[in-house]
């Protein structure tokens, strides 16, 4: 959105809507989105790119190993699991890229330690607080509409950021109901910080509510599920003119321990019908250009399955950009299924070189010391 | 002696406990201001209140062992965890009902100054023992407290000690040591004395099972070290008495503390006066009775100008309305939900005071939990009048007289009853203490 715009929105509630920070950090950011989506407990890289051509992957996976009905193979890429089908457009248009092999170094097997490491883009051994994109973006972005978690789950990269978790507009809008504008003059700088705040939130969520509460939920084949739930209402607001900045969203259910295959196909299933009619709906706002979606994970699996049909922790997987400006294709080096550390994948690309990408030549921030990658 | 009121005792609780019930308040408020210092550092405990959890007086066999009688190391993740949690339950559940909430006003201090956090240390029990430890010392001497702290196993495992070999010097301790724990940021000393303070602590180390600490003479440099001017075959108590002696020691100390109390600046010579008495007999109780006796403590200029943290905001909740949890370990949900999880700060730094707690994000999380404590069962509640001590036609007025520092500023205070009380719990200035 163009600053122009913007102050339109603001006069247009007839307050003063946000902090000049906020509008500043729009500017810096060009009024671009980044979504960022959380498969939380651990996506089987394998089983989702495909490596299919390979005998070691149906030597290593007698049971879990897709078939060939169970598989698309993307126009002169790779192959997808099957569930993923809805995206293939996408990627015939240019438009989603795959980034294989993503780890680091000194791998580490726990859910917990290892998505810490991810949402603060620390090295293995090395303990933060604040989620990476608390200085990927520039100053003064967040809380909102600048930084949004949609649906549920926890802040992780957003930490430090001031994201605000909203379950559904209808219920921000509850929040806006119980919030008042307080017009005191005070001495007290701390009860004076207490209204400022309390004041730019409510004027944000009176300028969401103001331009969101009349628009209609995009049509899109979104499901129930809280990444349904999430992209839904993420594209809503964004057709609705909200510049979001970063919103993340998730879907548990990933840690595929046992049973892997009819799990693994729901979820996946899940996310290609979910990102296409996300992209679908931001096409038809004409706002598919603005936006990048990116997906991860805290670890792959291992690449032998185990002895109840599912598959454990293990540690590189590949990732998935997408939106109007992605250049499409994959990126990165598929890892070696025989080269293989204590039976995992040995990582190809950092996964701070994603993070690199995102941050400079989306968002307008630092490259956090990692090389970018060439899907933006 | 004169009483000092209900105002001055108003005050005294909030920024000394967690804010006081009206009961309490009415009770302090028929004493002197002195009398009410005397009492509180009288009443500091150096032993919890409540019972711990059970199992920490039995120690984990080793991780392998543990993991093998457990199956595998999912379930030994899951022990930890239920048992960190537990942990956390017990402490703020410790600040609900403890008659002294001073001491843990000074322990949660202590703890955000000598910070470790369960997050790296991974061991419950040493987080206990930890806290065990500030407890004894929090109002103490502070010369055995940083002897302590250095010898404490979660201090040893959350900067690294444990890895601190003669042939290959890790520096984390004696960095913070000197800076965050003593003198402060590049007061007096180099890198080159963090250096050789290091080699002073090789060999430091913790018993992984009990926690006891354990010096390791074969990783120890016994060479000649010098530490801020001082040469000799220097061990890590010797560079602990070294820094302490040093006219840079004071100041860091003094004013964190007066600023736990006081948010207006320590004049000069109030200052230099503290600091003096301080370096002599590095003595925390007189420095802790000094700021709470001095005319600042109790200016009208620090009142109502403090935001809670959100342990103050949670606990204080509970304490002062009476709340039934039926499941303390809310509480620790709540914390962590608006930024301060107990026994796992953010880094070495600690938890940004201030301000800095209200955030748009956190600021809305706060006004729901206030929301939803109108639906808890709670003494307010029950009888607001009861509570409060007075008759049913001044409810209105002496509520927000308990629960505000200063009037509302959002509240049209029109009606009476269980409502309002949750109207000015969504008040700005109930953020504040």
């Amino acid at each position: 959105m163009k600053r122009r715009e913007f102050l339109q929105l603001s006069s247009l509630a007839g307050l003063t809507l946000l902090a000049p920070g906020t509008m500043w950090a729009m500017e810096k950011t060009h009024g671009r989105t980044l979504v960022l989506v959380e498969l939380k407990g651990g996506n089987d890289g394998l089983n989702t790119v495909v490596p299919f051509e390979d005998p070691t992957y149906k030597r290593l996976r007698p049971n879990l190993a897709l078939s060939k009905s169970e598989v698309i193979r993307l126009d002169k890429g790779p192959y997808l699991n099957a569930t993923l089908n809805p995206l293939r457009p996408l990627w015939d248009e240019g438009h989603l890229a795959v980034v294989e092999g993503v780890g680091y170094p000194n791998p580490n097997r726990s859910h917990f330690r290892s998505i810490e490491i991810w949402e603060t883009a620390s090295d293995s051994n090395e303990y933060l607080h604040d989620g990476w994109l608390s200085s990927a973006l520039p100053d003064g972005v967040g809380p909102l509409p600048g930084a949004m978690i949609a649906g549920a789950g926890e802040d992780g990269p957003l930490r430090g950021v001031s994201a605000l978790t909203v379950e559904s507009p209808q219920q921000l809008f509850r929040h806006g109901q119980r919030l008042r504008r307080v017009d005191v003059k005070t001495e007290n700088p701390a009860l004076a910080h207490v209204i400022q705040t309390q004041n730019d939130l409510v004027g944000s969520i009176a300028s969401i509510q103001e331009r969101v509460g009349p628009s209609k939920s995009p049509n899109g084949d979104f499901t129930k599920s809280s990444l349904g739930r999430g992209l839904q209402m993420t594209a809503q607001m964004l057709g609705a003119g909200v510049p979001l900045t970063v919103v993340k969203v998730q879907l548990s259910g990933f840690d595929t321990h046992a049973q892997q295959p009819k799990k693994h196909s729901r979820l996946l299933t899940d996310v290609g019908q979910n990102l296409a009619a996300f992209a679908k709906s931001l096409q038809t706002y004409g706002r598919w250009n603005e936006v990048v979606v990116a997906t991860y994970s805290e670890f792959g699996r291992r690449v032998k399955e185990n002895a109840g049909r599912g598959t454990d922790h293990g540690t590189a997987a590949p990732l998935f950009v997408l939106g109007g400006t992605v250049k499409g294709g994959v990126f990165g080096e598929t890892p070696s299924l025989t080269d293989l550390d204590a039976g995992d994948l040995k990582f190809t690309t950092d996964y701070r070189r994603v993070y690199a990408t995102l941050s400079k030549r989306w968002l307008g921030g630092e490259s956090l010391g990692h090389q970018p990658l060439s899907f933006l | 002696m004169r009483a000092m009121g209900f105002e001055d005792a108003r005050h005294f609780l909030s920024r000394t406990g967690f804010g006081g019930t009206p009961a309490e308040i009415r009770q302090l408020a028929s004493k002197s201001r002195a009398q009410a210092v005397v009492e509180a550092i009288d009443g500091l405990k150096l032993q919890p209140h409540t019972k711990p959890p059970e199992w920490v007086h039995k120690p984990l066999p080793p991780r392998r062992k543990l993991k093998m009688l457990m199956g595998d190391k999912k379930a030994v993740q899951m022990l930890l965890r239920t048992r960190a949690i537990d942990l956390k339950t017990w402490w703020l559940d410790e600040m609900v009902q403890t008659p002294s909430a001073l001491t843990e006003r000074l322990t949660l201090f202590w703890h955000n100054h000598f910070v470790t956090s369960m997050q790296k240390v991974r061991r419950p029990v040493f987080l206990y023992q930890q806290n065990r430890m500030l407890r004894e010392h929090a109002a103490g001497n502070f010369r055995d407290f940083v002897h302590a702290v250095s010898k404490d196993a979660a201090m040893i495992l959350y900067l690294d000690t444990q890895q601190n070999r003669r042939k290959s010097p890790n520096e984390n301790f004696a960095r913070e040591l000197m800076e965050l724990f003593t003198l402060g940021e590049g007061a007096g000393y180099t890198e080159r004395d963090i250096k050789e303070a290091a080699r002073a602590f090789t060999g430091w180390s913790t018993q992984k099972l009990t926690g006891e600490f354990k010096f390791r003479r074969f990783q120890h440099d016994s060479g000649s070290k010098t530490v801020l001017g001082t040469t000799g075959d220097l061990s890590g108590g010797d560079v602990i008495e070294i820094i302490l002696k040093r006219r840079e020691f004071g100041p860091m100390i003094v004013e964190k503390l007066w600023a736990e109390f006081i948010t207006t600046p320590i004049p000069t010579e109030q200052r230099r006066k503290l600091v003096n008495g301080f370096r002599r007999d590095f003595e925390i109780r007189p420095l802790v009775s000094a700021i709470l006796s001095s005319k600042e403590f109790w200016a009208d200029a620090n009142r109502g100008t403090r935001v809670k943290s959100p342990v103050e905001f949670v606990v204080g909740l509970v304490r002062v309305l009476g709340l039934r949890l039926e499941n303390p370990k809310l509480m620790v949900k709540a914390c962590r939900d608006l930024g301060q999880d107990v026994f796992s700060p953010p880094n070495v730094k600690g938890w940004k005071q201030g301000p800095a707690w209200i955030d748009a994000s956190s600021l809305l999380r706060r006004q729901l939990i206030a929301s939803r404590v109108r639906q808890l069962d709670s003494t307010a509640a029950d009888d607001p009048a009861a509570w409060l001590g007075v008759p049913t036609a001044q409810v209105r007025s002496e509520c927000a007289r308990v629960l505000l520092p200063s009037p509302p500023v959002q509240t049209d205070s029109a009606n009476l009853g269980q409502y309002e009380l949750g109207e000015l719990l969504l008040d700005p200035v109930f953020q504040l203490a």
